[in-house]
C-alpha cells in the first residue's frame, strides 16, 4: 500500500514538474480570425450596452400642491440597451431597465398630497421595470467602429412594481420626551401602475446626458396637479464586445 | 392628461436638427483635369528630389506635380465656407463646407469626386515612463539589436539623406543637446507647421521630439540613433484639438517632402477604429494609405508604426501602414527579444504580409528635460528609419523600392516570416559582412508523423554553435513556426520559449493541402509540404 502510494505521489511530482518545465508557447495567433467580420460592435449591425445613470427631477409647471426638492429627488436605473444600425447616421433600439424614482416632498400650507398633513421629511418612490424604444443620429457620420457623438430621441414605458410613502415626524410627549416617528405606506392606492414619457440623450461614445419627460399622470384622478415629469442626469453606458 | 406639452423636447429637437444643417464639414474636392497649368520642375523641386527621380527613373515633369487650375479652385472657393490645401498629387481641393454647399459643389461639371475627410490620427506612442532615466542598457540594446555598431565602425552615418518627420511638434530639437551635431552642421534644412502655416516647429506634442532623438539623437556620448549626419525636414502635420484637419496636413506634407527632396518620410501615426473598421486596412480604402503609396512612386520610403492596438479589440494594423508601399515596423520587447504586447498585428485586410519588419518598442528617447523612456511602435519605426537611411548611404543607386527589399531581406528572421515579427529586426551585418551565413547546420531534427498529421521537433543535443551576437543570442531563444497556405497567406503562426532538449508536436491536422509548415530555430529553417 505504502509503495503504491510513494509511486502515485512520484508520478504526480514528475508530471507537474515537466508540466511546469516543458516547451512553452508564447505567442499562438490564428490569423484568419483577425478580420472576421463581426455584426456585434459598437458601430455594427447590432449592439448591446449595459448603462447606469442618475439624474435629477427638475422643478418646471410646479404644482403648489405638489413641490419637490431637486437632487434630493432623484432617479436612478440600471439596464440594457440594444441597438440597430441602419446607416451611420441612424439606428433605432430598445432599452430594458429597472429604474427607480424618490420624490422628496417640500413640506407647507399648500401641500394637500396625499393629505394637508405636514410632516419633518415625506417621501415617495418607486421601483419600475422600463421599456424604452428610441431613434438615435449620430452627428459624425464618417466614423469607424466607434460610438461616437449621437442623439437619441425616444418614447418610455415603466410598470410599477413597488412603491413606498415614507413620513418622517417629530415628537415630543411628557412619557416619552423627543422623538422621531418614520411611517412607511407600500400599498397606494393613488398611483398608477403604468407610466409613459419621451426622452433625450446626448451621447459621446460612453458619456450620456439624459432627459426623461414623464407624459402620463403619476397620481390617479383623485388629484388634479402632478410632482414634476422632467428628470436631467448623467448616465455611463459601456459597450458589450462579443 | 396633467401635464404640458414637453415644449423642452422640441426645442431640443430643432436645435439638434438645425446643428446637423447648419455644421460644416471637411471635404476633399477632386477635379477633372489640369489643362492649361504651367509646371516648371526646376523651379519647383529641390535639387536632391529631381536627383532622386532621375535615380528612379520617374518623370520630372509628371502630371501629377502640376499645380490645380486656378479657375477651378476659385468657383469652388465662391461656393464653400473655407478652401484649404489644394493637392497636385490627388488634384483635389481641401474644402470645408456644409452639406448644401458640397451638395453645390457636387453640381459643378469639373467635380468628379467628392470625400469626406479622416477624424483623427493617434500619435503611436504608448506611454512614457521617467524613472529609471540613468541606465544605458536600453541606450546601447536599441542600437545593438541592429548591429548598429557594425555601421557606426564603418563611418555609415545616414550622410546626405533627407529624411522628413511627420509628428505633433519638435519642441526643444532647437536647443537640445541630443541634436547638437545636427544643428551644428544646419542639417535641419527645412520647417514647416502646416496646421498653423508657419515655419517654427518647435513647440507643442513633444512627440516629434522623441521620434526624431530616435533617428539621430546623440546623449551623453550614446548614440540613440543611427541616422546621426542625415539631413531633416521636419513638419508638424498634428493637432489634437483640431482633428479633421489632419489629413489633409499629412498630404500637404508628404508633397512638400516630395518637393524638398526627402529620400525617407517617418511617420510615427497610425489611424484605426475612429474612421475604420478592421476589414478596411487594405492599403486602399484610406486617403493617407493612397498619399503613402504615392509617395512612395514619387521615389520616398515611407517608414511607418504598425499601431499600439496589439492589446484590445481592434487588435489590427492602422492606416497608412496597411499601404502596400509602406515600410510597416511592429515593436519587439528589448528585453525578451519576441513581440512587445501592444504592437499590432498583421496581415492587412486582403491578406499582404504586414509588418514588413520589428524594432525596440521600448527606447531611450530625448525628452523636453533631457532623457527618458519611452515604448510604443512611434520609437520601432524612427529607429528603423535611422536604419534605412544608413543602408541608403551605402546603396545610393539603389531605388526606394529596392532599399525595402534590402531592409526585409537584412531582418533577423529572414526568410522565415510571421504576421507578428514580419521579418524580424533589420540586420547591419547583412550590408556590412559579404558572407553572412543565413542557413545554419540543423539545430533540431524533425520525425513525420503522416498518419497523426504531427511533425515531432526534436531538438539538437549538441548543437553549440551559438552566435554571440546581441539579437541573436536573445533570439535563438524561441523556435518559430508557420503554417503558409498555399496562396501564401499564413493560417497559423506561434513562438515558443524553448526552455528543455525534449522533443515537442506540431500538429497540422487542420492545415489545408499544400500548405507548408516552416520551423525555425537558432537560423535554421526547416520546411514541409502538407499534403493531404
Amino acid at each position: 500500500m505504502k509503495k503504491r502510494l510513494f509511486s502515485t505521489v512520484l508520478v504526480v511530482f514528475l508530471f507537474s514538474y515537466f508540466t511546469v518545465y516543458a516547451q512553452k508557447p508564447i505567442l499562438s495567433e490564428y490569423p484568419e480570425d483577425l478580420y472576421v467580420k463581426n455584426i456585434w460592435g459598437k458601430n455594427r449591425l447590432h449592439n448591446l450596452s449595459v448603462n447606469i445613470g442618475f439624474g435629477s427631477y427638475i422643478n418646471i409647471n410646479e404644482a403648489e400642491e405638489l413641490k419637490v426638492y431637486p437632487v434630493r429627488s432623484n432617479s436612478s436605473h440600471v439596464g440594457l440597451r440594444y441597438k440597430l444600425r441602419f446607416c451611420n447616421f441612424y439606428a433605432w433600439g430598445l432599452d430594458l431597465n429597472w429604474n427607480t424614482s424618490n420624490y422628496s416632498i417640500k413640506q407647507n400650507s399648500n401641500n394637500i398630497f396625499p393629505d394637508t398633513l405636514t410632516h419633518h421629511k415625506e417621501n415617495f418612490n418607486f421601483h419600475n421595470i422600463g421599456l424604452g424604444y428610441y431613434n438615435r443620429f449620430n452627428f459624425d457620420v464618417k466614423r469607424g467602429n466607434i460610438i461616437g457623438k449621437y442623439l437619441d430621441i425616444g418614447i418610455w414605458g415603466n410598470w410599477r412594481f413597488s412603491a413606498q410613502h415614507t413620513f418622517v415626524d417629530n415628537f415630543e410627549t411628557p412619557q416619552h420626551g423627543a422623538y422621531k416617528s418614520r411611517t412607511q405606506l407600500s400599498e397606494l392606492n393613488y398611483l398608477t401602475d403604468f407610466h409613459w414619457g419621451v426622452n433625450a440623450r446626448l451621447g459621446i461614445n460612453s458619456f450620456v446626458i439624459f432627459a426623461n419627460y414623464r407624459m402620463s399622470d403619476l397620481l390617479n384622478s383623485k388629484y388634479n396637479f402632478e410632482p414634476t415629469p422632467l428628470v436631467i442626469g448623467i448616465e455611463i453606458d459601456i459597450p458589450l464586445e462579443f | 392628461m396633467k401635464i404640458k406639452t414637453p415644449i423642452f423636447i422640441l426645442l431640443l429637437l430643432a436645435i439638434s436638427f438645425n446643428s446637423f444643417s447648419q455644421n460644416t464639414n471637411k471635404y476633399w474636392v477632386f477635379l477633372s483635369d489640369k489643362n492649361g497649368t504651367v509646371f516648371n520642375p526646376l523651379e519647383y523641386f529641390d535639387a536632391k528630389a529631381i536627383e532622386r527621380r532621375i535615380l528612379a527613373n520617374i518623370p520630372i515633369d509628371h502630371i501629377s506635380d502640376y499645380p490645380l487650375r486656378e479657375d477651378y479652385t476659385q468657383k469652388i472657393d465662391q461656393l464653400v465656407e473655407k478652401s484649404g490645401y489644394g493637392s497636385r498629387w490627388f488634384n483635389a481641393i481641401s474644402v470645408d463646407a456644409t452639406e448644401q454647399q458640397i451638395l453645390e459643389v457636387s453640381k459643378l461639371d469639373f467635380v468628379t469626386d467628392i470625400q469626406m475627410q479622416n477624424i483623427s490620427f493617434h500619435l503611436c506612442n504608448f506611454e512614457e515612463d521617467h524613472s529609471n532615466t540613468s541606465d544605458d542598457w536600453l541606450a546601447e540594446a536599441q542600437i545593438a539589436m541592429m548591429q548598429g555598431e557594425l555601421f557606426q565602425k564603418n563611418d555609415i552615418t545616414g550622410k546626405s539623406i533627407r529624411i522628413a518627420i511627420f509628428d505633433g511638434g519638435f519642441p526643444k530639437v532647437d536647443t537640445h543637446k541630443a541634436f547638437e551635431h545636427v544643428r551644428e552642421n544646419n542639417r535641419i534644412i527645412k520647417t514647416w507647421d502646416f496646421p498653423k502655416k508657419r515655419e517654427n516647429v518647435y513647440s507643442n506634442h513633444s512627440h516629434g521630439l522623441m521620434v526624431m532623438s530616435n533617428i539621430c539623437g546623440i546623449y551623453n556620448n550614446k548614440t540613440i540613433g543611427l541616422a546621426t549626419e542625415s539631413e531633416f525636414l521636419l513638419a508638424r502635420t498634428e493637432v489634437n484639438s483640431e482633428p479633421f484637419a489632419e489629413e489633409e496636413w499629412w498630404l500637404a506634407a508628404a508633397e512638400w517632402a516630395d518637393k524638398n527632396g526627402a529620400h525617407i518620410i517617418n511617420s510615427s501615426l497610425g489611424y484605426t477604429y475612429h474612421r475604420y473598421f478592421p476589414e478596411q486596412m487594405d492599403g486602399q480604402t484610406s486617403l493617407v494609405a493612397r498619399a503613402a503609396t504615392m509617395a512612395a512612386k514619387k521615389g520616398m520610403l515611407v517608414v511607418n508604426a504598425m499601431g499600439n492596438d496589439g492589446t484590445n479589440s481592434w487588435k489590427a494594423i492602422g492606416t497608412p501602414a496597411d499601404a502596400d508601399s509602406v515600410l510597416s515596423v511592429g515593436g519587439i520587447s528589448p528585453e525578451n527579444f519576441h513581440k512587445i504586447n501592444f504592437s499590432s498585428f498583421g496581415p492587412t485586410a486582403d491578406g499582404r504580409r504586414k509588418p514588413n519588419v520589428i524594432n525596440s518598442g521600448t527606447a531611450k528617447v530625448a525628452s523636453k528635460n533631457g532623457i527618458t523612456t519611452a515604448s510604443g511602435t512611434s520609437f520601432a519605426t524612427p529607429l528603423t528609419t535611422g536604419f534605412v537611411a544608413c543602408v541608403w548611404q551605402m546603396f545610393p543607386e539603389k531605388t526606394n523600392m529596392e532599399i525595402f527589399e534590402m531592409i526585409e531581406k537584412s531582418g533577423s528572421l529572414y526568410p522565415y516570416y510571421d504576421y507578428a515579427h514580419g521579418f524580424g529586426v533589420p540586420q547591419a551585418s547583412y550590408f556590412t559582412e559579404s558572407n553572412v551565413q543565413k542557413n545554419r547546420e540543423p539545430s533540431f531534427e524533425i520525425k513525420i508523423d503522416e498518419n497523426n498529421k504531427v511533425l515531432n521537433v526534436q531538438l539538437s543535443k549538441t548543437y553549440s554553435n551559438i552566435d554571440e551576437s546581441f539579437v541573436n543570442k536573445k533570439t535563438e531563444y524561441y523556435l518559430y513556426y508557420h503554417i503558409e497556405n498555399e496562396d501564401g497567406k499564413l493560417s497559423k503562426y506561434e513562438l515558443i520559449d524553448v526552455t528543455r532538449n525534449d522533443s515537442f508536436e506540431i500538429d497540422f491536422k487542420d492545415a489545408k493541402n499544400k500548405s507548408t509548415i516552416r520551423v525555425l530555430y537558432k537560423g535554421y529553417i526547416y520546411e514541409y509540404n502538407v499534403k493531404q
